[in-house]
């Protein structure tokens, strides 16, 4: 009974949360642009979460917390609609 | 150390840039970090270039924020580099300075009417943001932003760059007491 309490307390204080479809959308986005232009681009914040064998998070550090996913998912929104008014050239991926 | 020990406290709980005040140009030597850039327009004229070096072509959010209270403070920025579009004879008049050879530029012109409000937590303090806006910089090479405020407004402003947090060194932090009025509760 007393661990159950734990398991719940410890689930509470998980505030991570998935990846938003606009980020994946922008993720896809930066890729497509990337192989019209021939370079590779770190985004790796932008990117599901994914932890090395230590915990540590190496990529989608967006998804963290609430707080940060917020700033990450108005930021791929606003993203996406500055890409689309700034080049004519953009892949599907962009649109 | 009042401070010291709430920060201690709510830093793990909330997102927090490094912060570092804004100087007439500000180097930012690990620009892959997460910043908040604090200065202060008084006489409205200023421009407050930074100097972000980055080993490989990123994408990050950015976003300018001015305390709540001040309606009518709307400063922009302006990213520059390399890969960025051609500014249009238009934007190159509005830029306060001539563009570098070889740049493009991403204006952010903060002209949302109705702007965000959010309580920052780490800091508390209640600010009015531009909105969040992911970038693509597609070189590795050392990219410029603007600051500067359009309509010679006064007053303080926080620019914020990137997700990533490091508060390994325990050097960061000075800044942030040294300018507790700028960005403090």
């Amino acid at each position: 009974m007393r661990y159950s309490f734990l398991i719940f307390f410890l689930i509470g204080c998980d505030t991570s949360v998935e990846q938003s479809a606009a980020c994946e959308q922008w993720v896809s986005c930066i890729d497509a642009r990337d192989q019209q232009l021939g370079v590779a681009t770190n985004m790796n914040r932008f990117l599901p979460t994914k932890t090395d064998a230590e915990g540590e998070v190496i990529e989608g550090q967006c998804w963290g917390n609430p707080e940060i996913s917020d700033l990450c998912d108005k930021g791929c929104v606003a993203g996406l609609e500055k890409m689309t008014e700034l080049y004519s050239d953009l892949p599907g991926e962009c649109q | 150390m009042f401070r010291l020990l709430i920060l201690f406290f709510l830093t793990p709980l909330a997102f927090a840039h490094r912060p570092q005040p804004a100087e007439e140009v500000t180097e930012i030597s690990a620009p892959e970090i997460s910043h908040v850039i604090g200065g202060v327009f008084t006489s409205g004229v200023e421009v407050f270039r930074l100097i972000l070096p980055f080993e490989e072509p990123f994408a990050l959010p950015m976003e300018i924020m001015v305390p709540w209270r001040e309606e009518a403070h709307r400063p922009v920025f302006a990213v520059m580099g390399p890969g960025l579009p051609e500014p249009t004879a238009e934007q190159a008049e509005w830029l306060p300075l001539p563009v570098p050879e070889g740049s493009g530029v991403i204006i952010e012109r903060n002209d949302t009417p109705e702007r965000e409000i959010y309580f920052e937590r780490v800091m508390r303090r209640t600010m009015r943001t531009s909105g969040s806006l992911a970038l693509h910089l597609p070189a590795a090479s050392t990219y410029e932003i603007w600051i500067w405020s359009p309509d010679f407004t006064v007053g303080e402003f926080w620019f914020g760059f990137g997700v990533e947090e490091d508060f390994s060194d325990p050097e960061v932090w000075d800044p942030l007491f040294e300018n507790w009025g700028l960005f403090g509760w």
